[in-house]
This record gives C-alpha cells, sequence and structure tokens, in this order.
C-alpha cells in the first residue's frame, strides 16, 4: 500500500499537468496563428516611429505603403515594383513627379477612407525633426507632397534618380483626421503611436510593452482577408529561451537562429528551416584619424600600404568557417549581395602572410620586441580594437584576428564594450579598429552615410573612421543620379573599386541568417529584407492545428 | 516603541533619497543614451540623437535634471518610458504586481515549508530521513538559483514538456478565472527556482534553533504539564525558535526584489526585475529612477516588516533602541 503511494502521486501530478496544460478549446480550425517569438520589443507601431527590427515587423504589417519593392528587390526603376494604397502611379515629363492613384476600396481600421492628405500626413510624420524618424536620411529627397483630389497625390521630387520609386515606399500614409490634430513632437507620446489605426492586413488588438503584441486579420481588407487570423509578438529577453519556445511549440517562428540552434533544430521535426539571404556586413574599420587627437591624421593607420598590408594578414576565410561554417560568407564590400546594386567581382585584397611580412619590413616595422611584436623607432605596432560584447560572433572573431595578426607581429588590444558604450565610443573616434557591422536595406543608399565622406553635404554622419575619398563620393554621386540602371551600375562599381583599393576596412562577413518556422504552416517565397510582410499568405496546413489555431470567435 | 517607529520612516526615507540619487546619477554617467537604436543601425545619427537628448532636457547637467525630476515625482509624475513608450507610472503599475506574484510565492513557500521542514528536522535530530535531508538541503543551498533555472528549463520543460519554457500564461489560451490554472502553472518552475535555495536555508537555520530549544526548561515544563507534543512544538519550541528564521526573512525579502531579475529574465516573467534589466540595457533612465525607487521602498517596507515581526516573535527585543 505505502509502496504504491509515490507513483500515484506522480501519476495523479502527470494527469493534472496534462489537463492544465491543455486548453480544452477545439473549436473549428481557422487560417491559424502565428506567433513570433523575439528577444527584442517593437519599439514603436507607428512606421515613422520605428527603429527595431520588431518595431517594422509589427508596423509594417499595421500599415501598407503606397508601393511596396517587389521579391526581387530591385530598386531602380519603377517595373519591380507592387502596389498597396496606390493602384496606380504615372511620371512627370521631367521625372520630377510621380502621381499616385490611391485604390479607393482602401480604408483605415476605423472606416474612414484612404484619402490624399493621408499620404502628406505620413510624409509630414517623417520629416518633423522631432519624431526623430530613422527614415528622414532616406527621403531627403522628396521636396513635398501635394493632395490632386481626394484619391490623388503627387511626390515631387528634387533631382532625379533611379531609385526615386524606392523612395516613394518609404513613405507610409498616416490617417491624417486622427495625426492632424496631435501637436507637432508629440506623435511618439500620443495616445495614436499605443493604439493606432492602420491599414494594413492586422490591426492592434492589444499591447503589453516588451512583453507581447497581439495583432487580428482584417476580415475587409481591400487586398484580401489574410491567410492567419492572428499574429503575436511574444518578446523573451534571453534569446535561448526565446527559441525554447519554439522547439516547445509555444512559439511558431524565430528570423534568425544562431548556428547552433540551426543544428538544434534537426531534433524537431516540427521545425522547418528558411535558409536567407542577409541584409548586415561585418568589418573591421580603420581609423583614419588619431585616436587621442581626432583632427590629426592617424599615426601609422593613414598610409594605405599598412592597411593593405594588415588586410593581407588575415584570413577571412577561415574566420568565417570557424564561426558560421557554411552561415555566412566572406565579405564582399560596403553592401550585402542581396542589393541589387551589390558587386561581387571586387577583388579585395586575398590572405597572403608572407606578403604581409614583407610589406611591414618595408615601412620600417622590422625589429622585433620580447612578445615578437614589430617596432619602428621605438614605437611597438599596437593597436586598440573596439568591440561590442553583445555580438558574440564579433567578440570571436574579434579572437581569430587578433591570434593571426600576432602572426604577423601586431600587438591587437581587444577593447569588449556594451552595446550602449560601443555606439558612443565609436561616434568619438576612440580606437585604432573598429569590429563594426551596418544593417542594410534593399538599397545601397546607406552607404552615403556610412563610408561617404563628411565633406559632401550630408553624408558621412555615421562614417566614424573618416574615411574621405573625393572619387567614391563622386562615382557614388553620378550613380545615385543616373536614371538608367546600367549606368548607375557602372558607376556604383567605379565607387566600390575604389573603396576597395583604399581599404578603410576589411570586409569580415556576411550572415547568410536562417529562420525558424513551425512546420505546419506552408510558406510562400520567402522576402529576406522583411519576411513579415509574407504573413498574411502563410497557409495553415488543417491536419496539424494546434488549439491556439481555432478561429476567434467574432466579438 | 512608537518613537522607534518613526526613526524607522526617517532612515527609511533617507535611504530611498540615497539610493534614488545615487542610480539618477550612475546611470548618466555610463556610456550611451536612450537614443542609441539597435547595434548596426545605420539610419539613426548623431544629430538625430543630440536632438532628441535636447528635446528630452539630456543635455542638461545631472544636478539640473535630479531636481526636476524629484519635482515631478513629488508631484507623482514619473516621467516617459522611451524604451517602453509609455508612462513610467503605467510600466511600474504594470509589472510590480507580476514580481509580487512571483516573489510572494516563492517567499511563502520557501519559509512555509523551510520552517516546517527545519522544525521536524530539528525535534527528531536522531532521524535518518531527518539526517538525510539536512544533507540535500546542504547541497540545495549550494546551488546557485540560475543553475537551478537552468536545470529546471532543460528538464521538466524541454525535455519533458511538464511545464511551459517562459511566460506568465499560454498564449491565446484561456483568460480570466478559467485563466487561474493556466498562470500557476507558469508560475511553477519560476518560484520554486527561487524558493528552493531559500527553503533550504531557513530550513538549517530553523533546525539549528529547534536544537536549541528542544531541551530548554520550558519545553520541560510544558511536557510535565501534560501538554500534547504537537502544542510543545508549535506553541513554545517553535514560536522560540522562528527569530533567526524570521531574520532571516527579512533580509531575504529584500534580496529576493533584486535576486527575481535573473530568474524572471531566464523564464521570461515580465515582472519589475526584468523591467529593471531592460530599462538599464537601454539606457532609459527615467525608467531605471522609477524601478529602483519602487524597489528600495520595498525593500525598506520590507525590512520594516521583519522588524515588527520580530518585535513579535522575541518580546526581549521590545526594550531596546
Amino acid at each position: 500500500m505505502r509502496r504504491a503511494f509515490l507513483p500515484s502521486v506522480l501519476k495523479t501530478a502527470a494527469l493534472i499537468l496534462a489537463a492544465i496544460g491543455c486548453t480544452g478549446d477545439e473549436a473549428e480550425s481557422g487560417g491559424g496563428t502565428v506567433i513570433i517569438s523575439s528577444a527584442a520589443d517593437a519599439d514603436a507601431l507607428l512606421p515613422p516611429l520605428r527603429t527595431s527590427v520588431g518595431g517594422r515587423m509589427m508596423s509594417e504589417l499595421l500599415f501598407d505603403p503606397l508601393v511596396e519593392v517587389g521579391p526581387e528587390l530591385n530598386t531602380f526603376g519603377d517595373a519591380g515594383f507592387a502596389s498597396r494604397l496606390a493602384k496606380s502611379w504615372s511620371w512627370s515629363a521631367d521625372s520630377l513627379v510621380i502621381t499616385f492613384a490611391l485604390d479607393p476600396s482602401a480604408h483605415w481600421e476605423d472606416g474612414h477612407a484612404v484619402v490624399g492628405r493621408d499620404v502628406r500626413a505620413g510624409f509630414a510624420a517623417i520629416r518633423e525633426p522631432a519624431n526623430g524618424s530613422t527614415t528622414l536620411s532616406d527621403v531627403t529627397e522628396i521636396d513635398s507632397v501635394h493632395v490632386v483630389d481626394e484619391h490623388t497625390v503627387s511626390m515631387h521630387f528634387r533631382a532625379r534618380s533611379a531609385e526615386q520609386m524606392y523612395t516613394a515606399s518609404l513613405v507610409f500614409p498616416l490617417p491624417a483626421h486622427l495625426v492632424d490634430t496631435i501637436p507637432a513632437g508629440a506623435l511618439s507620446t500620443s495616445a495614436f503611436a499605443q493604439h493606432p489605426v492602420g491599414s494594413g492586413r492586422y490591426r492592434l488588438v492589444s499591447r503589453e510593452p516588451t512583453v507581447r503584441i497581439e495583432l487580428a486579420a482584417v476580415a475587409g481588407h481591400y487586398r484580401g482577408r489574410p491567410g492567419p487570423d492572428r499574429v503575436a509578438l511574444v518578446v523573451s529577453k534571453e534569446p535561448s529561451t526565446a527559441i525554447a519556445k519554439l522547439w516547445t511549440e509555444e512559439a511558431d517562428v524565430f528570423d534568425v537562429l544562431p548556428p547552433p540552434d540551426v543544428a538544434e533544430a534537426a531534433m524537431h521535426p516540427h521545425v522547418q528551416l528558411v535558409r536567407t539571404l542577409g541584409f548586415d556586413y561585418t568589418f573591421v574599420g580603420f581609423n583614419f584619424r588619431d585616436p587621442r587627437d581626432t583632427s590629426r591624421a592617424h599615426p601609422v593607420l593613414a598610409d594605405v600600404r599598412l592597411r593593405r598590408a594588415i588586410a593581407q594578414s588575415i584570413d577571412g576565410t577561415s574566420i568565417v568557417r570557424a564561426l558560421f561554417d557554411t552561415l555566412a560568407r566572406p565579405g564582399a564590400g560596403p553592401f550585402v549581395r542581396a542589393q541589387a546594386a551589390g558587386d561581387t567581382t571586387l577583388v579585395h585584397p586575398a590572405f597572403d602572410a608572407t606578403a604581409a611580412n614583407a610589406a611591414l619590413d618595408a615601412l620600417g616595422w622590422t625589429k622585433r620586441g620580447r612578445d615578437g611584436t614589430r617596432m619602428r623607432a621605438g614605437q611597438r605596432l599596437v593597436l586598440r580594437a573596439l568591440v561590442p560584447a553583445p555580438s558574440a560572433n564579433r567578440v570571436r572573431a574579434a579572437v581569430l584576428v587578433q591570434e593571426q595578426l600576432r602572426g604577423v607581429g601586431i600587438d591587437m588590444h581587444v577593447e569588449k564594450v556594451d552595446g550602449q558604450a560601443f555606439g558612443a565610443a565609436r561616434d568619438a573616434g576612440a580606437w585604432d579598429l573598429i569590429f563594426g557591422g551596418w544593417g542594410t536595406t534593399p538599397s545601397i543608399r546607406g552607404i552615403r552615410g556610412t563610408w561617404g565622406g563628411r565633406a559632401h553635404k550630408g553624408w558621412g554622419r555615421l562614417n566614424s573612421g573618416n574615411y574621405a575619398s573625393t572619387a567614391f563620393d563622386a562615382a557614388l554621386e553620378a550613380g545615385f543620379s543616373s536614371l538608367d540602371t546600367a549606368t548607375a551600375r557602372g558607376h556604383f562599381r567605379d565607387a566600390f573599386r575604389t573603396i576597395t583599393d583604399d581599404v578603410p576596412a576589411i570586409w569580415l562577413y556576411e550572415v547568410m541568417p536562417v529562420s525558424a518556422v513551425n512546420a505546419r504552416f506552408t510558406l510562400p517565397r520567402w522576402r529576406p529584407e522583411a519576411w513579415w510582410r509574407t504573413i498574411a499568405d502563410w497557409r495553415l496546413d488543417p491536419s496539424r492545428a494546434m488549439p491556439r489555431d481555432a478561429r476567434p470567435k467574432a466579438k | 516603541m512608537r518613537a522607534a517607529l518613526l526613526l524607522r520612516l526617517g532612515q527609511a526615507a533617507l535611504v530611498v533619497l540615497l539610493v534614488v540619487a545615487t542610480c539618477f546619477a550612475l546611470i548618466r554617467l555610463a556610456p550611451g543614451d536612450p537614443f542609441f537604436s539597435a547595434l548596426d543601425e545605420s539610419t539613426v545619427t548623431p544629430e538625430q540623437r543630440a536632438e532628441q537628448r535636447a528635446r528630452f532636457g539630456y543635455d542638461r547637467p545631472v544636478v539640473e535634471q535630479f531636481v526636476r525630476y524629484a519635482t515631478n515625482v513629488a508631484r507623482g509624475e514619473f516621467g516617459w518610458s522611451h524604451s517602453r513608450g509609455e508612462p513610467v507610472s503605467l510600466a511600474l503599475a504594470a509589472t510590480i504586481p507580476k514580481s509580487l506574484l512571483l516573489v510572494g510565492t516563492a517567499f511563502l513557500l520557501a519559509f512555509s515549508v523551510g520552517t516546517a521542514i527545519g522544525a521536524w528536522q530539528g525535534w527528531n535530530r536522531e532521524s535518518l530521513l531527518a539526517r538525510a535531508t539536512d544533507g540535500v538541503g546542504l547541497v540545495l543551498v549550494s546551488i546557485p538559483d540560475f543553475v537551478l533555472a537552468v536545470l529546471a528549463l532543460m528538464g521538466p520543460a524541454l525535455a519533458w514538456r511538464l511545464f511551459p519554457v517562459g511566460g506568465m500564461r499560454t498564449e491565446f489560451g484561456p483568460t480570466g478565472p478559467a485563466g487561474v490554472p493556466d498562470l500557476l502553472h507558469h508560475l511553477v518552475l519560476p518560484a520554486l527556482t527561487l524558493a528552493v535555495p531559500i527553503a533550504a536555508v531557513a530550513a538549517r537555520l530553523q533546525r539549528a534553533a529547534m536544537l536549541g530549544v528542544r531541551d530548554a526548561d520550558f519545553v520541560r515544563a510544558a511536557r510535565a504539564r501534560g501538554a500534547s507534543e504537537t502544542r510543545i512544538v508549535t506553541r513554545h519550541a517553535l514560536r522560540n525558535a522562528l527569530v533567526p528564521v524570521l531574520a532571516y526573512a527579512g533580509v531575504q525579502f529584500s534580496a529576493l526584489i533584486g535576486g527575481v531579475v535573473i530568474i524572471e529574465q531566464v523564464f521570461d516573467w515580465p515582472g519589475m526585475g526584468r523591467l529593471m534589466l531592460g530599462a538599464v540595457q537601454a539606457r532609459d533612465y527615467p525608467l531605471v529612477a522609477g524601478a529602483v525607487l519602487v524597489s528600495s521602498l520595498a525593500t525598506v517596507v520590507g525590512t520594516m516588516v521583519a522588524d515588527i515581526a520580530l518585535l513579535w516573535a522575541d518580546p526581549r527585543q521590545r526594550g531596546r533602541p
């Protein structure tokens, strides 16, 4: 009797737990529920205010743009663009004005029609400096937006360029009848920002900051009813917890799995992996200015021969293999391969330790100290590298680069700093080398801010290493102002050749992200730059539906 | 007694003020500000950040910022949380009850079970089972709570799927009263992880205290008067042996408020600890200050409650300053 007590208690406990674990709601299966597990929250729900990936995700499900770049990610011209709130468009003879005809069946969630002044309101929200919109630097070429009539709006550009339509695609109309009453600069703290009324295929149901955001399908949407009935962004600050929810089917999507978890995914048959193209590149940047006095040139790194010798000392391929196996590629330049303007034909300084040693000898770094570090005129060849501690990949890469540089007599000091301190230290320029990275978009226009010279108005604001080349800037400018795609590509190729020759950085790697999705969903073509934009087209396999996939009762 | 209480209240207010002022200054000394966005965001320019800093007054001297903050707090305004996009008061109101639920459950569990086990061990010191459980307790005391958390995640949550990995409720599960079992289901692992090491310490303290009173004169006198063994333990021995455990409880409540950060992070429990950690990482100054204010208040109140409990349990303490 006594012996039977423990097993029976365990059995009862297991039954209770099983009962608790089951919701018991076996209602009719609908389009399904997509739970996105994420380690970061959506910082904002309005397109002009968001900066994080989560913010982009949610705001782009809640709001539709005028037009959207197609799956080929061709940002030149307008052939590769799909209509959204704008049903059609036409160009002025001088190509400086695009007139958009809005879809008359498009409505805001509160029933108001989407009208021309909504486009103007969306543009005004980006332009308002107090909103701190990250889109601002991308739409500077738009001069103004004019309402022609209720369903027609014209967008006036300052200059012609091959990417005018792409620029227009960055403007998300906002409901003017709601935002025009909000005082200038108060958009981010307004009630509308917390409970937006959108035009997208999903509407906001609830939001608990840093915990979860729930969206529901808009049944009468002008683009049709979305497949999944509900979408939730569930935030787990600990990435391992966020990923574990995928394994236990508490969540359905995790957008970029770390390499060790890609292997783990094979043990979970309910998970499908999607290998895609990345939009981030990582580099080892050189500082062209003296960290102690940024008005002076860097005492050693200003010499391109030294920068080239350092680049030759680093075996990027082996580093990428060690860190990512096949889940990344060596960097191709200050862009990613997924960008239409990217150039994969560039020739970078190849790894050649012998040539690197010879170059360093020729530059006078001949003597070796006790620890093998090269010296010249009593000065040791020591470089201080700034590394962001939150990026495990870059921390590991720094260790490997440090070891390879030691092999040629360069002493690299790794300084790991947290994410916030990294940004401040990067901007202050108090470093010799930086393990930096930039997130990009389908357009390469961001390169003006990250690598462009500051002498050019509005350029180089994030170029903290102070690389400056008039030839590079001129070629870029020519590329951006070309209307013809082939000509633009030619200019960009010239710009990339110039920057490759100048070696302002070693283009280290470009991660090829692997996303994980519950296999009960059939996925359309995956958009590498914004996969969430196709969630509405996901299809649920009814035979594999879970209790949470039951169609919610209409309220 | 009243004078002593007033003195303690004055001390408490001073402690809270000092803690908040220190944190206010320290977080501003740390590099970065609330307007540094994602690590590699290539569109936020230093000019835009400077404009945002000026808009919220973060370009002013720290002393001026503190005076403005203190004035606003006195008016009941805790400021705007940049990282959450909502007023700080709302963020605190949303998270405090969740942390109290977790900490309160763990606290009650730890001290009720720990005290009961310790009392039983002390009273039955010759028992083999008492010695064995004491050994197990020693092991549990030695395991840090984050290790227990990982073990709990790997076994019961991930491998056996008995409990959820994290969060407070099943997504799109039952809500309202029907959701209470689901909430309890989610509460089990984090509460147990917090409670187990504390219960082990409480048990050892209680065991030692019970050993001290087991053969005391008042116990022998109660036994001579014919009192039952249960009455002797609960009314005489345990009450006298509670003092060290109560003192420990006062300290531990404060420690739990701080220590819950890791557990909330690992188990994805949306409470104050997770809020505070996120606020520090995002340099969300108003939220950090608000969270520190609340947690220092909780620490002070917890300590005071423990002091009062000590006075109740041990009349000898009442005459002391």
